[in-house]
């Protein structure tokens, strides 16, 4: 069953797999709605000396 | 975003005692490398003595640069950088940190003597035998806790990129661990307990092996420094990471294409060819995720590259990316069957790790320690950054001696045992291309030499910088007082 | 899909779930199927499990790491078949826990070394390979001249039986006595053990009164790729 599954659904159609996730953290990583959320993620080690606050 | 105003009291010793730990593994590492390259060129070396063969000797260097050095670098850095970022203290404080850190001391010193003294699984980067193994298990579950615990308890609300890096290491090296070690042991049945058979043989245990084997570089070399890179490059150019977009499409892009890349090492051999066919598909595309991090960390550096000039540490980082980017292509070419038909098995390979583990993963260890050393013993700099220039430049000139000399003796010997004299036999020996390899062995050697001699300069600046010492030297304005 | 990136981001438990889903995939294509797929390892006759002496002597071959600079897989190439014989099959090293097929070639590949060289060649090439291959840069094992300690055979055997070789309970029982008489008994007498183990190689390398570990290693390297007899096997049953 599970090697029926491998077998007959994972390994033939890989190609879908890799493009399922590919598009799919591409389209959520940029949309511009989350842009300017994300890129502020970016500054967080540049804040995280306790001696600069 | 909240920003928390307090000061966190970071556990900071334990992350003291892994940097001192990957300075002394890194140079016994090297030292144990160069040792076995003069052994290549002068045979003698081997002494006729059973512990000190090439045979013993090379996984004590492999692991040691690896495990040793690799995992001490990983487990200061990550334990580091997952306390910044999380804005919380280390989860089981200085108590669990010290176990971890002195379990996998002791363990490093008794694996290399079980492979001094004999005793070995006979898979490449997997040669403790079993009962090491779990040890280890026992380790890394300790770690896990340690890591997932301090983001469990963090402050800051998102789980920044270095250590999605980090996690996926963990849980990845946890599986492939486990996954590759399944072995009988002989004492079992009443036998040795230093013997174990491998539940896989044959074909199924080559891939294994080498799922195993190709991931141990995919998330232990490259998915851990990633994480040393998403964090200490921005660090040190005082910048944010060029674009934190691409950071999540490298991340997941990343782990998902590396897994499948392992039979690239068995082209053309008994295993089945849709396998090497997938691996070698999903080594090309790996390409594109490598080259995106690349681009990720260097443009890091753009509005900034003067730092390039005024400062060495930055230097040791950027270099760093930049082999990092060289060995992403060549190891997708070489991953090509046609390339790979004349690559494999030749020092073309052995010169293809090298630029990935001294030019890579060396060199992003070194900034990061290199950052770390004045950071964990309150000092306003290192020692002196002249020294960290001079390191610099020796260690890149050993690792062009040595990957020239790999490229030319690899090609030159793939070449040798293919080719055909004019009346259509094969026109050398084997010990004749054994020979022609000499001078190049030699000037490997020198090559590692040079990166030894680097790494004690390393060392040297280390130890005035936890003293206290300053060199009486103008210092680089940038590097030195901005931070 | 795309707003639970944000539960990814903020909880460590699905960004576990989310890097193990990602990573189990890649691993299950590529080896899971190499225990289903009947191809993958081809039907040709001869292949068996190794004596109690060759498995000693692997052992020692795995010991002193000779993976680390020969391998034992030839390729399909016109260059490596003439210069080592046949390519491998998946077959030849079914029984072999852990595989050697080795990555890089420092010294020859050995998948067909045996009966290429006579006992006494072996042994004085690996107690010095210069005194009869001036530029080789090998090792001297001068040390596997001393007595093999063969007192936990059986064990061994046991153990590989669990995963997957075919031992019977009479080999078992046996082994001690298979591993002495492979070395003491007499090829023209028949002995038992090679009624057991055909083609195992009978005979004292190193010429001791006491098994040697040098005997154990010689008769391993004297039986690679002899079991398969490619003169009796049809090209249908291993094309690739």
């Amino acid at each position: 069953m599970f090697v029926a599954f491998v077998d007959n659904v994972l390994r033939p159609f890989w190609v879908l797999w890799v493009m399922m996730i590919f598009i799919g953290v591409v389209f959520y990583a940029y949309r511009p709605k989350n842009k300017q959320r994300l890129e502020d993620y970016g500054n967080i080690p540049l804040r995280d000396d306790n001696e600069e606050r | 975003m909240s920003i928390n105003t307090e000061a966190t009291p970071y556990c900071e010793d334990v992350i003291k005692k892994f940097t001192l730990a990957a300075i002394f593994w890194g140079v016994v590492g090297f030292l144990a490398g160069d040792f076995i390259a003069l052994q290549l060129a002068f045979p003698v070396l081997n002494l006729d003595l059973e512990w000190t063969s090439f045979g013993r000797l090379r996984p004590v260097h492999t692991s040691a640069v690896i495990f040793a050095f690799g995992g001490n670098v990983l487990f200061s850095t990550s334990l580091y950088i997952v306390q910044r970022t999380s804005r919380a203290s280390l989860f089981g404080g200085s108590g669990l940190g010290g176990f971890i850190f002195w379990n996998f001391q002791a363990l490093i010193v008794v694996a290399a003597l079980s492979y001094v003294l004999g005793f070995s699984q006979g898979q490449e980067y997997a040669e403790p035998e079993w009962w090491i193994d779990l040890w280890l298990t026992v380790i890394w579950v300790a770690y896990l806790i340690a890591f997932a615990g301090t983001i469990m308890k963090r402050k800051e609300p998102h789980i920044y990129v270095a250590n999605w890096f980090f996690f996926a290491m963990i849980l990845t090296i946890a599986m492939l661990h486990l996954g590759n070690n399944l072995a009988v042991p002989a004492a079992f049945f009443g036998g040795s307990w230093m013997k174990s058979y491998n539940v896989f043989g044959g074909v199924q245990n080559a891939m294994t092996q080498w799922w195993y084997g190709h991931n141990a570089v995919g998330f232990f070399l490259t998915a851990g420094f990633l994480g040393i890179m998403y964090y200490f490059v921005p660090k040190r150019a005082e910048r944010p990471v060029y674009s934190y977009r691409l950071s999540i499409v490298h991340f997941w892009a990343l782990i998902f294409l590396y897994i499948w890349a392992g039979p690239h090492h068995l082209h053309y051999t008994a295993l089945p060819d849709w396998a090497q066919t997938l691996g070698m598909t999903f080594s090309v595309m790996l390409w594109m995720p490598s080259w995106g991090g690349m681009i990720n960390g260097l443009m890091t550096l753009s509005g900034a590259w003067d730092k390039l000039r005024t400062d060495p540490v930055m230097r040791f980082l950027v270099s760093s990316v930049a082999f990092y980017g060289m060995s992403t292509f060549e190891g997708p070419m070489m991953s090509i069957k046609a390339v790979n038909s004349l690559s494999h098995y030749t020092d073309w390979g052995i010169g293809h790790v090298h630029s990935g583990a001294l030019g890579w993963v060396a060199f992003v260890s070194f900034g990061a320690l290199y950052y770390l050393v004045p950071k964990l013993w309150g000092r306003k700099e290192l020692y002196s950054l002249k020294l960290v220039g001079v390191h610099f430049w020796i260690a890149t000139v050993g690792i062009v001696f040595y990957i020239t000399a790999m490229w030319i003796s690899g090609i030159m010997q793939g070449l040798m045992w293919r080719a055909y004299d004019s009346l259509g036999f094969l026109q050398y020996s084997f010990i004749e291309t054994v020979e022609a390899m000499r001078p190049y062995y030699m000037i490997r050697a020198l090559g590692g030499f040079l990166f030894v001699l680097g790494s004690l300069v390393m060392v040297y600046n280390v130890y005035k910088t936890i003293k206290g010492d300053v060199a009486d030297e103008a210092m680089a304005p940038a590097a030195g007082a901005a931070r | 899909m795309f707003k639970h990136h944000a539960k990814l981001e903020t909880n460590i438990f699905f960004l576990a779930v989310g890097i193990l889903l990602t990573i189990v995939v890649g691993g299950l294509v590529e080896v899971v199927p190499l225990f289903s797929i009947e191809s993958t390892i081809e039907k040709v006759d001869g292949v068996r499990p190794y004596s109690p002496l060759e498995q000693k002597g692997r052992d020692i071959y795995i010991r002193e790491g000779c993976y680390n600079c020969h391998s034992q897989m030839i390729r399909p190439f016109k260059d490596e078949v003439e210069r080592y014989g046949h390519y491998s099959l998946a077959a030849e090293s079914k029984y072999d826990h852990p595989f050697q097929w080795g990555s890089k070639r420092t010294g020859p590949d050995l998948a067909r070394v045996g009966g290429k060289y006579t006992d006494d060649w072996q042994v004085r090439h690996l107690v010095n390979p210069r005194d009869v291959v001036p530029g080789s840069i090998m090792p001297g094992y001068k040390h596997l001249l001393r007595p093999l300690d063969y007192s936990d055979v059986a064990a061994d055997l046991k153990a590989l039986r669990v995963v997957g070789v075919p031992y019977t309970d009479a080999q078992i029982a046996n082994a001690k006595k298979d591993l002495e008489e492979q070395v003491f008994g007499d090829p023209a007498a028949k002995p038992a053990v090679a009624a057991s183990y055909p083609k195992a190689h009978i005979g004292s390398a190193s010429g001791k009164d006491k098994v040697t570990e040098m005997d154990a290693l010689v008769a391993y390297l004297q039986v690679l790729g002899t079991m398969v007899d490619f003169s009796t096997v049809k090209p249908e049953a291993i094309r690739r």
